[in-house]
């Protein structure tokens, strides 16, 4: 069983927030991610989050709100 | 006449080799380093900690394994599957560096795995959730869709409460970690509403 916590927030660079996703990734062939169900939907969760929070960081770095 | 004092004994006290110790010492912990400490003796050795370590522990304070994070990645802890059966009706303890509250992860222990208490400690802030008698479980036959949709609700209250957050980061009230540590606890308020669990911060 892998425990994740997230090693970016909401507000990270763009690029921080990259290479989290390319982690996440990266873990989804992990054999020892694959073997537990748990563990792929959780790390596929986060992967949601991530991409969530990039969409946001890269939107925020074009358009900053005044 | 000064008696000659014996090699080392008088060595001024160096910073460095006491922190260079304590790392060693860190990085090779193991379970029976744990075996004579309690639940907040533990809690003070990993706390302060940049990289994460996990501990369970029976109520009565007795340990019975010791996980730390995967060599690099800070944030990735592997409990294995031999030591994960001591997670029903125990308490887990780990930490969390930057002071956030709990995971969806974390949670899933408590709704899924039985874990009687999880506990966070980061070097300044610390949580806690407890399993009751109301408290929404899941069993294997449900788990999949219990975990999909603790997910979903975990996603939807961050995205709700991220905008206040983000401002409060622009505006300099909050650091990045300040600001996820606050979200967090938003976060895990609501959930631990929804779930009917008990959740505080120590």
């Amino acid at each position: 069983m892998l425990l994740i916590d997230p090693s970016v927030t909401p507000y990270s660079s763009p690029a921080r927030i990259q290479a989290w996703v390319e982690r996440l990734e990266a873990l989804l062939s992990d054999r020892e991610v694959r073997e537990d169900p748990e563990s792929v939907r959780a790390v596929e969760g986060y992967l949601v989050m991530a991409r969530d929070w990039l969409s946001e960081a890269v939107h925020e770095a074009v358009e900053p709100s005044v | 006449m000064t008696e000659e004092e014996p090699p080392g004994a008088a060595a001024p006290f160096n910073p460095e080799i006491g922190e260079l110790a304590r790392r060693i010492r860190i990085e090779t912990l193991r379970l029976n380093d744990f075996a004579d400490l309690n639940i907040a003796e533990a809690a003070e050795v990993i706390r302060h900690e940049p990289v994460e370590h996990a501990l369970i522990y029976q109520p009565s304070g007795r340990v019975l394994a010791y996980a730390k994070s995967r060599l690099g990645k800070p944030k990735e802890v592997t409990i294995p599957m031999r030591e994960a059966r001591h997670l029903s009706g125990n308490v887990f303890i780990h930490n969390h560096p930057d002071d956030e509250s709990f995971s969806y992860q974390d949670t899933w222990l408590l709704l899924r795995h039985g874990v009687r208490e999880v506990r966070a400690y980061g070097p300044t802030r610390a949580f806690v959730m407890r399993s009751q008698r109301e408290t929404r479980t899941f069993t294997y036959l449900n788990a999949a869709e219990g975990l999909d949709a603790l997910i979903a609700t975990y996603l939807k209250v961050q995205r709700e409460t991220t905008p206040a957050f983000r401002e409060l980061v622009r505006e300099g009230t909050f650091s990045e970690a300040e600001a996820w540590a606050a979200q967090t606890h938003a976060i895990m308020r609501t959930i631990a509403e929804i779930y009917a669990f008990t959740y505080a911060e120590l």
